[in-house]
């Protein structure tokens, strides 16, 4: 008899993975903590605002086609009112660092207003923008693509700057290890971090460990209640270039 | 307080409703596998004794003052506390001793039981004929992949008998698939 091995024992427990059924995710959805729960009661809460504001929309549209009535409730809301129908109205800048459209999608998934760079590096040019709904945080990526030595245009090389953001700061991208060694910085005249390292992932324990050694650039600060971590190991771009570029974020 | 130290603070991992939902994310399938290997794939019985668990975390999350790692083995516990509480009494496993002559019983047709995912079920039917402490082990051993360490801490046993415990249970598990006709050729 060809007897199971160890080895193939242990094997079929590791990808032994049976999953719950429809029956366990419908008890579940009724559970305290469950976010589809949640969202049913913002959904009603959210019917109920918006019943309001329209009967309010349609009572304002009727008192505003009779203009004494007008007038009065636009004095009485203390409005501003244009000198004329038509006024001068400053270009909106058409150049912006990121993509504007993608940023605002990104805001309304994660929640709160994605903070963008209003300065980069020389070279670098906004790449994506992501939402990652399990770890809640958004990533901003930014890349410099430069040639490399030699006459041949298609050799080039691509370093990434990276912005990680989100409402709480217990993930690894957002941590260090207690034993990182940690510059102290300021940025826009608040308390930040300056380290350089990485969390090194291993696949197979599922463990993450901090290595002091990576010559990655790390800056870890807060903008009201949005935590933020940049970082890249492009070595073009100095502590400063990143001091500046966590400045001009907004 | 240093900046680092305000970043590597962590709140109450399971304090808030999102938390717990996270935490429900992020662990429900695992929960339900190891349920599913400690009481041989029952699913019904599996799925009532995962949702049990997390409504009862739920309820006493506050009494839990450890890391979001620990909440885990936390709830595994208390998973452990359900399957004896509720299931235990009803089922009349078989002493260690009795394993052999009870698979024995149990053999199936050695024709039926060629496809991998029936292997996979032999697998875990046979390890309902460990004992307990020992089933435990080898599922959070080789199901969730934990370190020896790890289950040491989390059973509150010395790393060195957890090893041991696992080889036999191991040996033992081997044996008795053989006598059920289950071997290395069946599932290639």
């Amino acid at each position: 008899m060809n007897e199971l091995h160890e080895e193939s024992i242990n094997s079929i427990l590791e990808h032994y993975s049976p999953k719950p059924g429809s029956r366990f995710y419908n008890r579940m959805a009724d559970a305290p903590w469950s976010r589809k729960r949640k969202a049913v009661r913002f959904i009603n809460y959210r019917q109920f605002v918006i019943g309001i504001s329209s009967i309010f929309i349609v009572a304002i549209a009727l008192s505003s086609s009779i203009p004494s009535v007008r007038a009065a409730v636009l004095k009485y809301l203390g409005l501003m009112v244009s000198s004329s129908e038509t006024i001068p109205n400053p270009a909106i800048p058409a150049e912006s660092l990121v993509d504007n459209q993608k940023v605002g999608e990104i805001s309304k998934l994660a929640g709160w207003p994605v903070k963008v760079p209003t300065w980069l590096p020389e070279g670098y040019k906004f790449n994506d923008a992501m939402y990652d709904p399990s770890n809640r945080l958004v990533i901003l990526s930014f890349f410099s693509t430069r040639s490399l030595p030699g006459n041949d245009p298609n050799m080039t090389m691509t370093e990434p700057i990276t912005i990680v953001q989100a409402l709480h700061n217990d993930i690894i991208p957002l941590m260090v290890a207690p034993g990182t060694s940690v510059v102290d910085i300021i940025i826009h005249k608040k308390p930040a971090a300056y380290v350089i390292g990485a969390w090194e992932n291993d696949a197979v324990s599922g463990q993450a460990t901090w290595n002091n050694t990576y010559p990655l650039q790390n800056i870890y600060w807060q903008i009201d209640d949005v935590y933020l971590t940049l970082n890249t190991k492009d070595v073009q771009v100095s502590k400063e270039d990143l001091i500046k570029l966590a400045e001009s974020m907004k | 307080m240093r900046i680092f130290e305000k970043f590597t603070t962590r709140t109450h991992p399971l304090d808030d409703q999102d938390t717990f939902a996270l935490f429900y994310e992020n662990t429900h399938q695992n929960t339900y596998r190891y349920v599913m290997a400690l009481n041989g794939g029952f699913e019904r019985q599996a799925e009532d004794i995962t949702a049990d668990a997390y409504l009862r975390a739920w309820k006493n999350r506050r009494s839990f003052t450890g890391t979001s790692d620990a909440a885990f083995g936390w709830l595994l516990t208390i998973v452990r506390r359900i399957v004896i509480d509720k299931y235990r009494a009803a089922s009349s496993r078989p002493s260690e001793t009795g394993l052999i002559d009870n698979i024995k019983d149990d053999k199936p047709d050695a024709e039926t039981v060629l496809l991998g995912k029936e292997v996979s079920e032999q697998v875990i039917k046979a390890l309902q004929y460990l004992p307990e402490n020992r089933r435990d082990m080898v599922v959070l051993r080789y199901v969730l992949g934990w370190r020896v360490n790890q289950i040491a801490e989390h059973l509150a046993m010395p790393e060195n008998t957890v090893s041991v415990s696992l080889h036999r249970s191991l040996k033992q598990l081997q044996e008795a698939l053989a006598l059920q006709g289950v071997s290395n050729e069946r599932t290639a």
